[in-house]
């Protein structure tokens, strides 16, 4: 059972890390524009203006920094920038063989996600998950459970890029902690616990310390590398998963000012888990996650991602089959 | 932000629910043998329980006029239940264990008869008789490994019937005779019912 954990909260923690994928830049209109929205003459002006003016206000894709720390405000900050977002996510997997002894796990989840930069080089966030998880053995035997997943904070300290309007280049290191705030789902008329796989986290205290790199070519172009390492604690029913290394990296085409492609790479390495201290390695190896995602900014302050990301392992022993991660999201500056 | 506390709210209340799978308990009876004698032990080990699906037959095979023979173990379902001892002096049902088959339809039952690991007195030991009969001393033991298979009655598992109750009869073995012919008579009265059906 800890071997779907590991792989289901590989995809809970992957699917955190989208979260930045809702970074885009709202940084087009940072203040004003809505009194004048209602104007619709105003608003065409406006409209021709940024049209016409994209080299220079860039839109969501000149600033969106570091997608992978889960922090939606990894673009470039503003002093007094506050940002609330909310990621939707489906995905389910496979943990042994379909019809024999296979049991399948699938998650809807939801995060709610708030972001705030008192000043330009820090950024401080913070996002709640809130999933709905069920665990089907072969046997028919399901165990489904909703409630709030593991809450993570993030710290993120721009290092190079905060001096100018639009800089070619964002260097950010980034510190975040997972808190065990789950609780541990069990069944409301029996009081027994649910397997492993079944609860919503690990129920484990998991620092983390990445670093991350973006850099804009000409108007449309945009890249960003990220480097992340986590190392979890010992969780619930004593699981400790193995310390896990994630790069990410993505290439952005945006064609019209609020309309962008994004494609890339989500990699991460996962070191052996233990369980009351007995070594598990059937989870241990890499994941690929090739993503593709649509972003939409249909208004200056709201930008709307959605896309998908395709899981396959490398060297992984288990056999765990995972669905394609979807995911959509919206993020508001307020 | 009242929404957002209400969302909060919402979101720190955490409820489960569990709902059981199918399932066949496995139960033995054991019809006591005449012999006269008295047995201190007497058990049957058993290693593991397996349900056999039927064999899908499709229309083209029904066609061929060959005979073939089906080989079994791909029809095997998954979570057998594993080491139990019977008692050949109880004549009531004990429970030897449960099985969580995926749904389908069941056509035996696959029983694996092997030297116990699980009780200090019959340790090592698939059949144990020991006692006395006449007065004399008996000892009575085989540690041969056997696999049985006791047909059943096309018994199907699925949403609308979870649990499938199984009573294997056994008469216990007379002491008469060779140790493994004695295990060997023992699981060849073997055959099973499902009560309520």
């Amino acid at each position: 059972m800890s071997r779907g954990l590991g792989i289901a909260g590989k995809v809970r923690r992957g699917a955190s890390k989208c979260n930045g994928s809702d970074c885009g830049n709202l940084s087009q209109g940072h203040g004003g524009e809505s009194e004048l929205q209602s104007l619709f003459m105003l608003r065409l002006v406006i409209a021709l203006v940024s049209l016409s003016a994209s080299a220079v206000l860039a839109c969501p894709t000149c600033s969106c920094a570091n997608p992978a720390l889960l922090s939606i405000g990894a673009d470039q900050p503003y002093p007094g920038r506050l940002r609330f977002g909310t990621t939707f996510r489906a995905w389910q997997q496979v943990d042994g063989i379909a019809g024999a002894d296979g049991a399948t796990l699938r998650e809807l989840r939801l995060d709610l996600l708030a972001s705030w930069s008192p000043l330009r080089r820090w950024t401080f966030a913070i996002d709640l998950p809130l999933q709905v998880r069920e665990r089907t053995e072969v046997s028919l035997a399901r165990e489904r459970g909703f409630g709030p997943g593991d809450l993570n904070v993030s710290a993120r300290f721009l290092v190079v890029g905060a001096e100018g309007l639009r800089r070619r280049h964002l260097v950010s290191v980034v510190g975040a902690m997972r808190l065990p705030t789950a609780p541990t789902l069990r069944d409301e008329v029996t009081g027994r616990e649910f397997a492993l796989d079944a609860q919503l986290a690990p129920g484990a205290l998991a620092p983390g310390l990445g670093a991350a790199w973006s850099s804009f070519v000409g108007d449309r172009w945009s890249t960003m590398l990220s480097l992340n390492f986590e190392l979890p604690l010992e969780g619930r029913f004593g699981l400790r998963i193995g310390p896990t290394v994630q790069l990410v990296g993505w290439a952005q085409f945006q064609p019209w000012p609020r309309l962008g492609f994004r494609a890339g790479v989500d990699a991460r390495y996962e070191a052996v888990s233990f369980i009351r201290g007995v070594a598990d390695a059937s989870n241990s190896g890499v994941l690929l996650q090739p993503l593709l995602d649509l972003i939409v900014a249909p208004l200056s302050r709201v930008m709307i991602t959605a896309g998908a990301r395709v899981p396959f392992s490398v060297l992984r022993s288990a056999t765990i089959s995972q669905s394609p991660i979807i995911a959509v999201s919206l993020v508001v500056d307020v | 932000m009242r929404g957002l506390l209400l969302i909060f709210a919402v979101g720190a209340q955490a409820c489960g629910v569990r709902e059981e799978g199918l399932m066949t308990h496995v139960t033995v009876q054991v019809t006591p043998e005449k012999s006269g004698a008295r047995y201190d032990t007497a058990t049957l080990a058993i290693e593991r329980l397996e349900l056999s699906a039927c064999r899908e037959v499709r229309w083209w095979q029904q066609l061929n006029p060959i005979s073939v023979a089906w080989a079994h173990g791909d029809e095997l379902a998954a979570s057998p239940a594993q080491r139990s001892l019977v008692s050949l002096t109880l004549d009531t049902p004990q429970l030897v264990g449960t099985i969580y088959p995926p749904p389908g339809a069941y056509c035996a039952l696959q029983l694996h008869f092997a030297p116990s690991t699980i009780d200090a007195r019959s340790q090592g030991t698939t059949l144990l008789l020991e006692g006395a009969l006449d007065g004399a001393p008996l000892l009575k033991l085989s540690t041969r490994e056997l696999k049985v298979e006791v047909p059943l009655d096309h018994e199907t598992l699925d949403a609308t019937r979870r649990t499938l109750e199984l009573r294997l009869l056994l008469t216990a073995p007379s002491p008469m005779g060779a140790d493994d012919d004695i295990l060997e008579a023992a699981v060849a009265t073997l055959r099973a019912e499902s009560p309520g059906e």
